[in-house]
């Protein structure tokens, strides 16, 4: 008789089918690096550090820089920044107008340079009107920049604008040129930072800035333009 | 306008504005001495009409001398601002602590306009007193 294959009955237990081993699930994909905070606001870098990074990246990339500003209501290193770009700036420009004020005076013997002892008193006492200065400058700014309608990240984006927009103020360590430069520099970087942080256009940035400036001239064209009709309509009935 | 309570994270911009407040309160007895330093104003020394800031450093002197109701007649927004701005200042820490309400200044059309009209309003005030 012809042998048969057991079935598996004759078995018993039916062998385990071995379990289809899945590939193991790929790993979660790795959240994008998060972009990176000015130097300034970074915690854990040391603060020489920090400072001078901050300044040389406001100086040399500032878009950049400003987009990297984190927008927390956090305005505390933001207002130490601005308070300690005012007071060296302040400082070094006292002391070249007391350095450089006699030699200026020996071109211009007639004209009046002030009182030194004016200069030092402004100079020793800055730590104390300096805040006023940022807190009254950060608070115009933003309600010009509310008035044309560009105030979208409160008044911790302008306070980061303002304060950081203040770093080329630190060129007052070159004599003569150095605080008209820092000056003007001050002004692009101020319309860049409000555009960045505000997330708005740079001509509404600078209509924000020019604001003030921008309604006297109209207001005193207008006057002078009205005064400008009367005196030719009164000289019109008088011929 | 709406309102909602102050937050540990308004106490770094109540700390920045109690020490602006605190620092003009201690710079008040030299305000006098420092107001002839600031450079008179383009616009009135161009037109002889006053700018919408005109007056608010003499505001600031009759307030300094405790003159409220004269410092109102020179320049109405700078005198309440510069109240506002000391005394809140000084109360703005406690008020963060105890959790008091704080304005939401939402950029709505009706807000802009109420505050461009008070400052277009100060300003008339300004020219017609010729401040």
């Amino acid at each position: 008789m012809e042998e048969r294959p057991p079935t598996s009955a004759e078995f018993g237990e039916v062998p385990p089918v071995p379990p289809v081993m899945s590939e193991p699930p790929p790993p979660p994909p790795s959240p994008p690096p998060s972009a990176p905070v000015i130097p300034w606001e970074q915690p854990g870098v040391d603060i020489f550090s920090a400072f001078f990074q901050t300044v040389k990246l406001l100086l040399s990339s500032p878009h950049r820089t400003f987009a990297s500003v984190p927008l927390t209501p956090n305005i505390g290193r933001a207002f130490a920044f601005g308070l300690i770009v005012s007071l060296i700036a302040t400082w070094v420009g006292t002391f070249w107008q007391l350095v450089m004020g006699e030699w200026w005076k020996s071109f211009m013997p007639d004209t009046d340079f002030g009182n030194n002892m004016a200069e030092i008193i402004l100079g020793l006492t800055a730590p104390l009107w300096i805040p006023i200065v940022i807190f009254l400058s950060v608070g115009f700014q933003h309600l010009c920049l509310f008035v044309v309608g560009g105030a979208r990240n409160g008044f911790s984006g302008t306070m980061r604008a303002l304060s950081y927009s203040w770093a080329p103020s630190l060129l007052a360590v070159i004599p003569v040129c150095g605080q008209i430069v820092g000056a003007i520099w001050c002004l692009v970087l101020n319309i860049i930072g409000l555009s960045v942080i505000h997330r708005i256009t740079l001509g509404r940035a600078a209509l924000a800035v020019f604001l003030p400036a921008l309604v006297c001239c109209i207001f005193g064209v207008l006057i002078m333009a009205l005064f400008g009709a009367a005196i030719f309509s009164a000289l019109g009935k008088g011929g | 306008m709406n309102w909602r309570p102050a937050r540990p994270d308004d106490l770094s911009l109540a700390g920045v504005w109690a020490l602006a407040a605190a620092s003009a309160v201690s710079l008040a007895p030299l305000l006098r001495a420092w107001s002839g330093l600031l450079p008179p104003c383009p616009l009135h020394v161009l037109t002889g009409l006053p700018c919408p800031t005109c007056g608010a450093t003499r505001a600031a002197l009759r307030l300094v001398d405790g003159q409220g109701l004269q410092a109102l007649a020179i320049n109405p927004l700078a005198t309440i601002g510069l109240g506002v701005g000391v005394i809140g200042g000084l109360l703005a820490p406690a008020w963060v602590v105890l959790s008091g309400p704080v304005p939401i200044a939402t950029p709505a059309r009706g807000t802009r306009i109420a505050v461009i009209a008070t400052l277009a309003i100060n300003w008339v005030y300004l020219v017609i007193h010729r401040v």
